[in-house]
């Protein structure tokens, strides 16, 4: 579980973040949604130790985040960045075996490693890219590679501490397809008890998927809690300053979301669509 | 082949080869040494054994040796097939230390005991190639990133601003200075004794020993520094600990044959073509068959224009660039068929 307290970031004395207070809890998967430089990136980096917050304290695991170790971290927190290229080209198998290396401080990679890497392989449907070398692999597979390889550094239980994954944009260069496939993972995880808190634009997307939502516009908090009673057009027309239109679609449990442009007048005159 | 299996023969073959390389570098030379003398040497024979080509031989490989690892150890940190000692300037650092600490001990340190003396050239050109190594870090850092393509454009910069460092200091010297300082800028075994030897392997004893373990945090860099982080690993810390071993011992090999390039940009290169990008296999690989390419190089250097000999970098960069040139134009072909 992580958990902030008002939490600020300031950098070039602008706040990037103000006074936040908001709970991760475990278990749940927890979407962070805004626009364009609302702070979701910084929010995720602070999440992640990458920077450290200019007042105000985040917890981990009922701990202060500063007197956790990235060794120890390293253990149960799995990272997704918004993928760079891989400097020197080198097998997908190889890469994806990185994700074992806290495992095993001195100690040679073992077969369970090798299984556990296969299997992660296969769960992002990237098995068949086993011996590729990464310099040809497109931009959503090697996306899919490096989520492989998050998923086989969280692939067990911690003894002590429920899981992390935090995941940056996951399904940025992911076909629907693919983007669906992500986000169930990431709530399968979820539902085994991880933390899982990802950076999402796609609404729809994290409307279907999401347990938790936190809204963040202009640094500040517009609003977190459980997605039944964010995705409301009202909240989402605040945060956004978009003209929003929600549909019910008897076949999903979740809103199907519209954004509408600045033509929506036009629009509004469609033939009618059931509001929620 | 199994990738394993590649990495074994090879590492098995590069020991042969830097056998069968030094017993071939104590034959040859300008006096040939017949196999049937090898049992009882004449006092002469033993004398250019002893004395002249084995400590030259020993140089050549350690110093190969650690250019191409630090080649890779730079490499790998900075993300860039590039970076090498000499490239980022870190060798001209060491080059213009080392002159200006020859200077000083030719004009008013003149009654220091050899060895020590032979030891502040080795610190000097340690202190100049940390410095360098430091200021280029610090120019390159920006808001916690290192800015590799900054990075490299500043070890241009300091490239040319140490030259102009040593050749404002060839420009006051006086014969004999003159003669030490334009040995560095050829680069050379050729003065090899055994205490030289001693020193470079005291200053490069922490490289040898640390930098061959670094294999998993270096692969783990390449993925990014805070991904690297985040898998668990000391980045900045570690960052620190390798420029240090770098730096002693880059410094200390310069010190005493001064800068020879290329070694540290082909071996690691061509390893990699050939193992991977895998550090934990490059880091011992480069080690031995870059002490194997400069101990070749030597050999050549001596043998052919025999009894002249060649510089070492003039042999070294009309070996290696070609051969390099060759093979980008191959990779490059291969990526866009």
């Amino acid at each position: 579980m992580i958990r902030w307290n008002n939490v600020s970031y300031v950098k070039n004395s602008r706040f990037l973040l103000q006074d936040i207070s908001v709970e991760m809890p475990a278990g749940q998967l927890t979407v962070v949604l805004g626009p364009n430089g609302a702070g979701k990136s910084t929010f995720l980096r602070l999440c992640s130790k990458e920077m450290l917050p200019t007042s105000g304290m985040i917890e981990l695991h009922g701990k202060d985040l500063q007197n956790w170790s990235t060794q120890d971290m390293a253990l149960f927190r799995g990272v997704l960045s918004q993928s760079h290229p891989v400097a020197f080209p080198m097998d997908v198998a190889e890469l994806v075996l990185m994700g074992r290396y806290p495992h095993k401080k001195r100690a040679a990679l073992d077969h369970h490693d090798q299984h556990i890497v296969q299997e992660a392989l296969a769960e992002c449907s990237v098995k068949h890219l086993n011996d590729r070398s990464t310099q040809f692999l497109s931009g959503g597979e090697l996306q899919r590679v490096q989520t492989a390889r998050i998923l086989a550094q969280i692939w067990e239980d911690h003894p002590q501490h429920p899981r992390i994954l935090l995941l940056d944009e996951p399904t940025a260069s992911l076909d629907p397809g693919y983007q669906h496939l992500c986000l169930l993972k990431a709530k399968k995880l979820a539902e085994q008890g991880v933390c899982v808190i990802a950076i999402l634009h796609d609404l729809n997307l994290a409307a279907r998927y999401a347990d938790h939502i936190v809204f963040l516009k202009e640094g500040r908090l517009a609003g977190a809690g459980p997605m039944r009673d964010m995705m409301r057009e009202s909240i989402l027309r605040d945060v956004f300053s978009v003209e929003i239109h929600t549909v019910h679609d008897p076949r999903l449990e979740h809103p199907l979301i519209f954004t509408l442009g600045p033509q929506h007048q036009q629009l509004a005159n469609e033939p009618k669509l059931r509001s929620l | 082949m199994k990738p394993s299996v590649r990495y074994t023969v090879t590492l098995l073959a590069g020991f042969v080869l830097a056998l069968v390389l030094v017993v071939a570098s104590i034959k040859m030379g300008a006096v040939s040494i017949p196999w049937e003398n090898f049992s009882h040497l004449e006092p002469a024979q033993a004398m250019i054994i002893w004395d002249l080509r084995l400590p030259r031989a020993a140089m050549a490989f350690l110093v190969g040796g650690i250019l191409a690892l630090t080649g890779v150890c730079l490499q790998g940190l900075l993300r860039n097939p590039l970076a090498s000692p000499s490239l980022l300037g870190m060798t001209s650092g060491a080059a213009l230390f080392a002159a200006i600490i020859i200077i000083a001990q030719h004009s008013f340190l003149s009654f220091l005991h050899p060895a020590w003396a032979e030891s502040m050239i080795a610190a000097g050109a340690f202190v100049g190639c940390l410095l360098t190594s430091l200021w280029l870090y610090g120019l390159a850092r920006q808001s916690g990133q290192t800015n590799t393509a900054l990075l490299l454009l500043a070890g241009v910069a300091i490239t040319s601003l140490a030259g102009a460092g040593t050749g404002f200091i060839t420009f006051i010297a006086d014969d004999a200075q003159l003669r030490s300082i334009t040995f560095w800028n050829m680069g050379s075994v050729g003065t090899a004794t055994w205490s030289q030897v001693l020193c470079i392997a005291v200053f490069s004893l922490p490289a040898i020993l640390i930098l061959p373990w670094m294999g998993r945090s270096l692969n783990a860099m390449l993925l990014g520094e805070q991904e690297a982080q985040f898998l668990g690993f000391p980045v900045e810390k570690q960052k620190r600990l390798i420029l240090v071993c770098v730096s002693l011992a880059v410094g200390a090999s310069v010190a005493f044959t001064g800068v020879i390039g290329f070694v540290g940009l082909v071996v690691p290169h061509l390893l990699r073509l050939w193992l991977g990008a895998d550090h934990q296999r490059l880091l011992p690989t480069s080690l031995i068959f870059g002490g194997c390419l400069l101990l070749a190089s030597d050999i050549i250097a001596r043998t052919v224009a025999a009894p002249l000999e060649l510089p070492l970098g003039v042999v070294t960069a009309s070996i290696g660039a070609p051969y390099f040139l060759y093979l980008l134009q191959r990779s490059a072909r291969r990526m866009n068929p």
